[in-house]
């Protein structure tokens, strides 16, 4: 007897939710079928598809290579055992800073005004800064060059700040082989 | 003391240490980083002489 209540009652539960899964269901299926919902589940699948969840690398395991290599040029490679690149990238950064100085290039000094002016003025001192200890050790030593007109001095210029825009894609390399994303 | 450098001078020294810079860090093998640096080298000099024909020619 309580066995026929309890199987009666399945059905009546049974019944029940067929009766809803069939109003909430046929406009989902009607949803599902839209060009918007099937650009959705596409965008959806390849988003999850690419998303590739990457082991965080904590900060001490490259900030000291690449703070090396800012104050050092090559000296993060240098950290990292990686000399023959660590040479070549130093060699390549001081040759460009000291043509730079042979040819009496000007420093960039901060400088604010209208747009491009500050952009110049300020990113050319941060490109200079990049070069790091030889920046330093020219500005301690005294190195001081107005900035004059002729081809000479403007190539000079032009080659400090690469120096320091090279030192910085030595800084990057550094920071991937600290990270492993580079060997 | 001051160095005196042609533009040709500069611009050859320029592409020849960013060339090096660019094969070190951009490849993964010292024979990929080769030809890339040569790559770079060679962009930079088609560059140099295609822009310095343009202005010759552009100013008669």
């Amino acid at each position: 007897m309580l066995s026929q209540v309890v199987s009666e009652g399945n059905e009546n539960l049974k019944i029940r939710s067929l009766a809803v899964t069939a109003r909430i269901g046929l406009p989902l299926r009607f949803w599902k079928d839209t060009p918007f919902y099937l650009r959705y589940n596409e965008v959806k699948t390849m988003a999850e598809s690419q998303t590739n969840p990457e082991p965080s690398v904590p900060i001490s395991a490259w900030l000291p290579a690449v703070a090396l290599s800012w104050i050092i040029p090559g000296g993060g490679h240098f950290l990292l055992k990686q000399y023959g690149r660590g040479a070549i990238l130093m060699g390549s950064v001081l040759l460009t800073f000291l043509l730079g100085l042979l040819m009496r290039g000007a420093f960039f000094e901060p400088q604010s005004g209208d747009l491009l002016t500050t952009l110049i003025y300020w990113g050319g001192y941060f490109a200079d800064m990049c070069s790091g200890i030889f920046y330093f050790l020219a500005v301690w030593m005294g190195y001081t060059q107005p900035d004059v007109a002729g081809h000479v001095h403007d190539y000079g210029t032009k080659f400090l700040v690469g120096a320091g825009l090279m030192n910085v894609l030595a800084m990057v390399d550094a920071f991937e082989i600290a990270t492993k994303k580079k060997s | 003391m001051k160095l005196s450098l042609t533009h040709f001078e500069a611009t050859i020294l320029f592409a020849l240490v960013i060339s090096v810079v660019l094969g070190i860090v951009t490849k993964k093998t010292d024979k990929e980083r080769l030809y890339y640096g040569l790559y770079c080298f060679g962009c930079f000099m088609g560059t140099i002489f295609g822009l310095a024909w343009l202005m010759k020619l552009g100013h008669g």
